[in-house]
């Protein structure tokens, strides 16, 4: 029945006369659909009826005198098969005369605040798929089968209704904004929970973010849009690096990074390989109580991601897909061969060879980064199914995403698909699985783009038949092709099986008592092999170089968890105990072969080489938990968390294995209290306060023991095993422990037209693991230890403000930013004679400084001619760099030292908002990072003896331009008592990060076609950066590899 | 209930327990002989790094303890100690990368040996028996080796820096020191005279494997740490122990792989294939181990450092030669001979002939220089033309970057099949009898006996058709040329120079390009800084002048 159509059509006409009364008219040889015109005209009723109805079109005569509707009706439907029914309103809706006898509801569902139609809502009879959409006023019509049936009303943003029928058929609604969310459930970890129930800080990825389906993975939906929550692209390409950082660096080893947890599981994965399109929500837990639960590996915060499940009643069919384009957004000047030939002969003109004279007389030198920079693409499809009956919801999925990066052969395909299954087999047994298969490969390998940057122009890259030039330098041998690697046979694949599976059974006998069994398993196998022929300069010279590999890593997990949940007249308690066995494992072996007889076999001829190395590389460590939590809510104002976890991990000494991470939190929904003063203000005001202990083991198995290396010799070219010491072990290695405290405040402010929150944190890591420096005496200049505090202090805020609501244009905001100080607070506790502790100078680690510091010789200028008896002095000369002598007493000494600035952020910020006008939308996101100061390392003139690379153009020094800026072209300028003096700049940058412009269909316009969603989109990525940093990008790691990408993304998704 | 449940269950001790089956320690390791056996390997693999890369590829751990001298100055500048050496000053510094490479690997060295001898000394479970040898006797001579070895390393630590921590311990992790201090020299060379003295009687003749340290390498050093703590007679009666051994003679005839093909007996055992005592070098006291593309093999830098770069020989914008085996592969020529060094030869040592150095390169057709290319004709040449190498003007910070320097052919070596290889496969000789003559010559002439001197130094002459001396030229001016005459890129010439005092004097005179920088404080190299900056709870003082 297409009646919503026509109702729409109706309601176009202004109707609005009331009252009853006798009717006269008269029709001759007039359609029924004319008679109605008539009534319509003379009256106050208005006539629904489906325009399919060929009945309507039959013509009658009528004369009418003083009759009422019913009358009338009655006779003008004689013999035609038409019914009708007159509802309140002087509405008549006309049907077949079968189709009457359902109850037919209609009605408006308008905005609770603003009294206006609220476009788009969902209607859905409750327990079918029988289901209609409001029409752009609101109004709606839709037939239920039975008067008992419950109507359920959802939009999203609103608060969801369910309405029973009970014998209505006019059924108006007003939704409520669902600003507050305070009963959306959250994921918290072994569970979920109200969120106006939780009492540590979980902040969760706005839906819109997620829903952004150009993301390639789930790195990019975060980044920016939780403040405390820092991404980093560490290195750019068709697979980039996300870094993850919550609340800053609480370690000082390696590992800063969360726990992913995968739909309960820890993921031990790459993030590249979850398809963003199946992910349904993302929490993100900060504080020691919300990640208490996860002790041992929950100090640096844990990413909870849960993937989509089906929805009762409902099959959806969507896909979603798009294509982009990407460029570079910013490339270093680079000499090019005219420009490298006046550097060179300034600098050492007895250097110049003359194949690089020939080339620059020919003018025919390379520009290398065009040789090996491309305009990339990439594309992405997903397909999705999801629905379910009664028992059984399912959601099955399959992505392809394709992506062509900058460097030319950089390439990353990958395949997901993922079934997602929840049934109840009995009513107090409930079985699922979360699984999912995915394919990536990497193969074929770029340019090294560092080469790229740094070979010498005056080279060819190719041959006069257009064969890639083995040798690029006629006269220096040394010098392979930068491109050759393009030529390597490369296999790089991995395959990926992830299946968690669940049991949940409620316990029949104590209500509020379930158990659940998580069973995790992730095998991932990669597939390697290269083969560097002799069509480059390494294969050539080795005859053939080969190198397989096949590796299999598995993770393996048991969760059981107990859960009590009840309620007690005021009080709900809900307790959670946990025993967890986690066991990590990869193996890997490896031949490296050298020497082929040919090139026709590549690595299948292995065996014929001429040297054959075998490897085979192993590792397993196993994690056993055992936890506790206790929730206590009383009356919905007072709320409490206590949470024990004991961890035992196998990576620590024999004595240090097991850790105890205990917290508690409070809060106090104030908002609930009937003292509270500023109810007309606040709907919502919740502080919270949390303290609590999370481990960290930062380290991966056996760094407890003291072991030797394989460090072979020969004797009469036999190989002869040898080993050395090669580790110093601690015995009572152990975890790392940090202590959070934690303030927070959710507020929400006119009916949350403004909402928000407001985390001020501290934590403090003792006994961190550390990769300490010792002294080189004891053979070994390293060692992992449990020394030391360090300390991060934070202020984090999150708003969200409507500023425009109108039934036509909408604009909000978002914003949310970190301050974040860290600081060490101890290292070994050495005290020097004043009884300040001393700092380790050597690991550049400082008392009351962040963990990573610069700390350099500071470049102070070039010494310039007027200087030039003091610069005598010094052993230098004008043009040549200055660095500051601080302690002034002529020499350059460790002492000259400074620390010059921090490598991590102190502060970041995520600004969207987000312009909504009837089915377009604007999305506008923007990123600033602060406070970092870097090694510009492209500010070098070290071109290696005799000129052998290239360099960026500079501001030289000459007599005639005395720059403090930069040196003079000159071997040794950069010097100054042999130290190099290094450039440090403020890579702080402002990023527009994304903007994108999307168009959504009008549902009425899609109904026809029965889609339920059409939306059409394009995003720039990266568009534009605002930075004083002069490198290649203030973001990534390294200043020598693959840029970052400007993006252009044109999509679509639909759902039917 | 719940909480007893969730905390008593059992803790499944085992589960966690770390029991690697890949992994090996000093426990493991050190139970019988065979371990001991591999734990040798692995320390003399570390002392092999002598001759292997230090900063990047362009340095050689051992260019500190040779270059920089009086006989070899830079010719191709660049980085760590290449730098230093010839710049000297403040270039010279604490912070140098290089000097806190070669600084940590000797103790790195130190480590390994303590590990081995307080295992074997420390342990009652090992299992000594195998080979000919009673379980007593394996005992000794492993404890030995590994001693010999940390007195090796001890000796380089005395030259270079002077008074330097002393450590004879295993390092564990329970015991890490910020605390070290500097042992002064005399009591550093103590405990070296003492090692060498301990492990000579349980060292034989020959190796105990190719590559091995040889009771004669023992009694030469023993002869050196006498020179240099002022005990000649005692120098004199070691040195006599080697120069008397009988199986310990000087190479005086042709022999080996070349000895059809023109040559001198002097530079028969520098030729891959010849360097080993059963290979026919019967002056060999030490070998060092190279192979290419065997696992273990090593990377032997010398030729990478030496060889000139006469690839880049250019006539009328020509570069004529192309890399044949028989000029030896490719070279970088970081260090080169001084001029002085080759004047330093009468024209007739078989030393100065064009077998020991490369002083001319023939051009040849693809016939000659089959199965490498043929040499590309600058305008004017033929084929059959000899290109000279020329010395003159010395190199100097300005003239540096010579393509056309003579190198000493010792330093010759690549796998024929690829000329590009930047490794060399030859094994090294390290100390040989020569060098011992020497020595012996100088305890002589220390003692007062120049004639002696005379006569052992002769005996070095007369194998390479130098003419005889007489008494009254011995001085130690004329043992140190005769040195770098007969040991030129072998011998630690800094040391040699340094333990005789005339590092500085010489070095100054002879080395242009560096000599001219160097001050008094450059005798020794400063203690790395992050060596200092280790020492937490006590001062570690820097050595004069680079603070």
């Amino acid at each position: 029945m297409k009646l919503s159509t026509i109702l729409m059509l109706a309601f176009t006409l202004n109707l609005s006369a009331t009252g009853f009364g006798q009717i006269s008219f008269e029709a001759k040889n007039k359609s029924i659909r004319d008679v109605f015109e008539i009534l319509e005209n003379g009256t106050n009723y208005r006539f629904f009826y489906n325009d399919d109805l060929i009945s309507v079109d039959k013509l009658v005569d009528m004369n009418v005198s003083d009759q009422n509707i019913e009358q009338i009706l009655e006779k003008l439907f004689e013999s035609t098969g038409l019914g009708y029914r007159v509802l309140e309103n002087n509405l008549i809706v006309v049907t077949p005369e079968g189709e009457i006898q359902q109850n037919l509801v209609t009605g408006k569902v308008t905005d609770a605040s603003s009294g206006e139609g609220l476009p788009g809502v969902s209607i859905v009879v409750k327990g079918t798929t029988t289901g209609v959409n409001t029409d752009i006023n609101g109004n709606y019509s839709i037939s239920v089968s039975n008067a008992d049936a419950i109507l359920t009303y959802s939009f999203i943003g609103y608060v969801l209704q369910d309405v029973p029928v009970g014998g209505r058929i006019k059924i108006d609604v007003s939704l409520a904004v669902d600003v507050t969310a305070l009963d959306e459930v959250v994921v918290v970890g072994y569970g979920t929970q109200r969120k106006s129930d939780i009492t540590g800080t979980v902040a969760s990825i706005p839906k819109d973010r997620l829903e952004n389906s150009s993301n390639q993975n789930i790195a990019q939906a975060i980044q920016g849009a939780i403040p405390g929550v820092m991404i980093q692209t560490s290195s750019a390409g068709a697979a980039p690096d996300e870094v993850i950082m919550i609340r800053g660096r609480n370690s000082i080893l390696a590992d800063n990074s969360p726990l992913i947890v995968v739909d309960g599981i820890p993921y031990s994965g790459s993030i590249s390989d979850l398809s963003p399109n199946d992910i349904q929500s993302i929490e993100i837990l900060k504080d020691a109580s919300s990640a208490a639960i996860y002790g041992s590996r929950g100090s640096n915060g844990v990413i909870l991601v849960s993937t989509k499940e089906g929805v009762e009643g409902q099959i959806k069919i969507s896909y979603d897909g798009y294509y982009s384009i990407q460029k570079y957004a910013f490339l270093p000047d680079y000499m090019d061969g005219a420009e490298f030939y006046d550097f060179k002969m300034k600098r050492f003109p007895g250097a110049l060879t003359n194949s690089e004279k020939e080339i620059y007389d020919s003018g025919t030198w390379t520009d290398w980064l065009n040789t090996g920079l491309r305009n990339g693409a990439s594309n992405q499809h997903t397909l999705s199914v999801s629905g379910g009956s009664n028992n059984t919801k399912f959601f099955v999925s399959g992505n392809y995403l394709d992506i062509k990066g900058l460097a030319v052969n950089d390439n990353f395909t990958r395949l997901t698909s993922r079934i997602n299954l929840d049934t109840k087999v009995y009513k107090w047994i409930t079985l699922g699985s979360r699984s999912q298969f995915s394919f990536d490969d990497k193969s074929g390998l770029e340019p090294d783009v560092s080469d790229l940057f740094q070979t010498n122009p005056l080279t060819k890259a190719f041959e006069a038949d257009g064969s890639q030039a083995i040798y690029i330098w006629e006269d220096d041998h040394y010098f392979g092709n930068p491109l050759q690697m393009t030529l390597y046979d490369n296999i790089d694949k991995s395959y990926q099986i992830i299946s968690n599976n669940y049991a949940v059974i409620d316990f029949p006998f104590l209500k509020g008592l379930s158990y659940r069994i998580n069973s995790g398993v992730t095998a991932r196998f990669y597939d390697e092999a290269t083969y560097i022929g002799r069509n480059t300069k390494i294969g050539l010279e080795a005859k053939g170089s080969a190198e397989t590999s096949r590796a299999r890593s598995n993770n393996t997990v048991i969760e059981n968890i107990l859960s009590y949940s009840r309620e007690f007249g005021k009080s709900k308690i809900f307790g959670t105990a946990v025993y967890s066995y986690e066991k990590n494992y990869s193996s890997r072996n490896s031949l490296e072969a050298n020497g082929f007889p040919h090139d026709f076999l590549k690595w299948y001829s292995s065996a014929q080489a001429t040297q054959i190395v075998p490897d085979y590389s192993f590792s397993e460590s196993v994690l056993m938990s055992q936890m506790l939590r206790f929730n206590y809510v009383y009356d919905n104002r007072y709320l409490a968390t206590i949470t024990g976890r004991r961890d035992g991990f196998s990576g620590f000494g024999s004595n240090s294995k097991w850790g105890l991470f205990p917290s508690v939190a409070l809060g106090w929904n104030l908002h609930n209290e009937t003292f509270f003063p500023f109810k007309d203000v606040f709907n919502e005001f919740k502080v919270r306060l949390s303290y609590g202990l999370n481990g960290n083991q930062a380290v991966g198995p056996y760094e407890s023991i003291s072991r030797l290396g394989e460090f072979n010799m020969i004797s009469g070219k036999q190989t002869q095993a040898g080993y050395i010491p090669s580790r110093l072990g601690q015995e009572n290695l152990g975890w790392e422990s940090s202590r959070t405290l934690n303030f927070g405040l959710d507020f929400g402010i006119f009916k949350n037209r403004v909402s928000g929150n407001i985390n001020v944190f501290r934590t403090n890591t003792t006994d961190l693991l550390l990769n300490r420096s010792i002294s080189a005496v004891h053979g070994i200049t390293s060692i992992t230890q449990n020394i030391g505090e360090t300390q991060n202090t934070g202020f984090e805020l999150g708003l969200q403000s409507r500023n425009v609501v109108t039934s036509d244009f909408n604009w909000s905001t978002s914003v949310n930013l970190a301050f974040t100080k860290n600081e060490i607070v101890s290292l070994y506790g050495e005290l020097d004679e004043n009884g300040k502790e001393i700092d380790d100078v050597g690991n550049a680690w400082f008392i009351g400084q962040p963990i990573r510091v610069n700390y350099d010789f500071v470049w102070e200028g070039t010494w310039q001619l007027d200087e030039a008896e003091e610069a005598t002095k010094w052993g230098t000369k004008p043009g040549f760099v200055k660095l500051k002598d601080f302690k002034d007493d002529g020499s350059l000494n460790a002492d000259d030292k400074r620390i010059i600035g921090q490598q991590d952020p102190k502060f970041l910020w995520g600004m969207s908002n987000s312009f909504s006008f009837k089915g377009f939308n604007l999305d506008v996101f923007i990123h600033g990072v602060h406070g970092v100061t870097k090694e510009n390392t492209l500010m070098t003139d070290e071109t290696w003896a005799d000129v052998r690379r290239n360099t960026i153009t500079k501001n030289w020094w000459t007599p005639e331009n005395p720059t403090n800026e930069w040196v003079v072209n000159e071997l040794y300028a950069e010097r100054m008592s042999g130290i190099l003096g290094a450039i440090y700049e403020d890579a702080s940058f402002i990023r527009i990060k994304d903007v994108s412009l999307s168009y959504t269909f009008p549902k009425t316009f899609l109904s026809k076609f029965s889609v339920n969603n059409l939306r059409l989109f394009v995003t720039g990525r990266n568009l534009a950066t605002f930075t004083k940093w002069r490198g290649l990008d203030p973001e990534l790691d390294s200043q020598h590899q693959i840029p970052l990408q400007k993006e252009y993304v044109f999509g679509l998704n639909f759902e039917f | 209930m719940l909480l007893l449940l969730i905390f008593s269950a059992a803790c499944s001790k085992d589960l966690i327990d770390e029991k690697p089956p890949h992994l090996i320690t000093s426990e493991t390791l050190f139970t019988n002989l065979a371990g001991f056996e591999a734990g040798l390997n692995g320390l003399y693999a570390q002392v092999r790094r002598e001759k292997e890369q230090a900063y990047g590829s362009h340095s050689m751990m051992g260019s500190m303890f040779t270059f920089g001298t009086d006989n070899a100055t830079v010719n191709h500048q660049d980085i760590g100690f290449i730098m230093t050496a010839m710049l000297w000053k403040n270039n010279n510094n604490a912070l140098n990368e290089e000097n806190e490479i070669v600084f940590n690997w000797l103790y790195n060295v130190v480590n390994s040996a303590n590990t081995i001898i307080n295992q074997a000394e420390n342990r009652d479970d090992i299992d000594w028996s195998g080979g000919n040898m009673t379980e007593a006797e394996n005992k000794d001579r492993v404890i030995s080796e590994a001693k010999a070895i940390r007195a090796w390393a001890y000796r380089h630590l005395t030259y270079g820096w002077g008074d330097v921590p002393l450590s004879l311990e295993q390092s564990s992790g329970t015991t890490i020191r910020t605390d070290w201090e500097r042992t002064p020299i005399s009591q550093v060379r103590e405990q070296i005279i003492a090692d060498f003295l301990a492990a000579e009687p349980n060292i034989g003749v020959e190796p105990s494997l190719r590559g091995r340290i040889t009771k004669g390498a023992i009694q030469h050093y023993l002869a050196e740490m006498y020179l240099v703590t002022g005990k000649p007679d005692k120098a004199l009666e070691w040195a006599d122990k080697v120069v008397n051994t009988p199986d310990y003679k000087l190479v005086t005839q042709r022999y080996g792989v070349r000895s059809n093909r023109p040559g001198v007996p002097f530079m028969d055992m520098f030729w891959e294939g010849n360097t080993n005592r059963e290979e026919g070098n019967t002056e060999a006291l030490w070998v060092f181990q190279f192979g290419l593309k065997v696992i273990g093999g090593g990377q032997c830098m010398v030729r990478r450092i030496h060889v000139s770069r006469f690839w880049n020989i250019n006539i009328n914008g020509v570069r004529p030669l192309v890399h044949t085996y028989e000029r030896g592969g490719l070279g970088y020529s970081r260090f080169n001979f001084t001029k002085w060094a080759l004047d330093n030869y009468e024209p007739q040592d078989d030393r100065f002939s064009y077998h020991a150095i490369r002083k001319f390169y023939v051009l040849g057709d693809e016939a000659a220089n089959a199965p490498y290319p043929a040499d590309k004709l600058p305008e004017g040449y033929n084929y059959g033309d000899t290109i000279w190498c020329k010395w003159d003007p010395d190199i100097t910070y300005t003239t540096r970057a010579r393509f056309d320097w003579p190198f000493s052919r010792k330093a010759e070596g690549v796998d024929p099949a690829n000329m590009n290889e930047p490794y060399m496969n030859t094994d090294q000789v390290y100390l040989r009898l020569a060098d011992t003559y020497l020595l012996k010559a100088e305890a002589e002439y220390k003692l007062g006996r120049p004639q002696d001197a005379a006569n052992t130094i002769n005996i070095i002459r007369r194998r390479s058709n130098a003419s005889d001396i007489t008494a009254d030229q011995v001085n130690i001016d004329f043992i140190l040329d005769e040195r770098s005459r007969e040991l030129f890129l072998e011998e630690h010439r800094r040391w040699t120079l340094l333990r005789t005092h005339k590092y500085l004097e010489r070095t100054m005179a002879h080395n242009k390009n560096g000599g001219q920088n160097l001050s008094p404080r450059d005798t020794l190299y400063p203690i790395p800084q992050s060596v200092i900056d280790a020492n937490l709870t006590r001062p570690m003082p820097q050595n004069p002048g680079f603070d």
